[in-house]
């Protein structure tokens, strides 16, 4: 009996060391934005290979945009741009 | 009557058999051609020979134009058909754009440096954004 509230009493203590734990594990992961949006924002263009390589995989598939965080909008204009790009063999299609 | 024009960006590659001279001339044609039927080149580009990211008819390498052009819509699948005619070009594409860019473009500007703009802007704000970190 004893030995069952001595561990009651840790088990109780537990939440209550853990709670300082807690509060620095929480980490704000910040949202990251669109690149391509906001007045500041990047400029989709088919031309530019090195922009369009950030947002493609090492296969040389388009990455999702829950992954870049890229909106729907871009996206768009972005899977478009590298379609033209690919058709001017300035990037490939499947890269090896 | 006045022709409505539309903006357009063309990309047209040639073949890697072609000297500067001769792409030099053919471009000069074009814009002769365009300012024919009222339409008005604003911007020539000679990007120069780039390796293609995969052999387009066997050939490795071609050289590369870029051409923003004012022109009338119903001469686009005329140059269509007079470009697809042309032994010397391997590929084209021509898109029509809202607005043309006069500054010089990243094709071009990749023969001399390698991203400085964007990557400034990126690691600036964008994209590798970090919290300062509070004591």
């Amino acid at each position: 009996m004893s030995e069952e509230s001595t561990i009651e009493s840790t088990g109780s203590a537990g939440p209550g060391t853990r709670m300082p734990t807690r509060s620095k594990r929480t980490f704000f992961k910040k949202r990251r934005s669109c690149p391509f949006s906001g007045p500041n924002g990047l400029k989709v263009d088919y031309k530019n290979i090195q922009l369009l390589q950030k947002f493609l995989s090492d296969s040389g598939k388009i990455l999702p945009s829950r992954i870049t965080a890229v909106s729907t909008k871009h996206q768009r204009h972005l899977s478009r741009a590298v379609k033209h790009a690919r058709f001017l063999a300035l990037i490939p299609y499947i890269a090896d | 009557m006045k022709q409505k024009l539309n903006n357009y960006e063309f990309v047209c590659i040639f073949t890697q058999d072609t000297t500067e001279q001769i792409v030099r001339s053919t471009v000069s044609e074009y814009t002769q051609k365009i300012k024919e039927v009222g339409g008005e080149v604003t911007k020539t580009e000679f990007c120069g020979m780039r390796t293609f990211a995969y052999p387009i008819d066997k050939k490795k390498k071609g050289y590369y134009i870029l051409l923003n052009l004012k022109m009338p819509t119903e001469f686009v699948r005329k140059f269509d058909v007079f470009l697809k005619n042309d032994s010397k070009v391997v590929r084209f594409l021509m898109l029509r754009v809202d607005e043309l860019d006069a500054k010089p473009s990243e094709l071009l500007q990749q023969r001399h440096n390698l991203d400085t703009v964007y990557k400034a802007q990126i690691r600036s704000g964008k994209i590798y954004q970090q919290q300062p970190e509070s004591a």
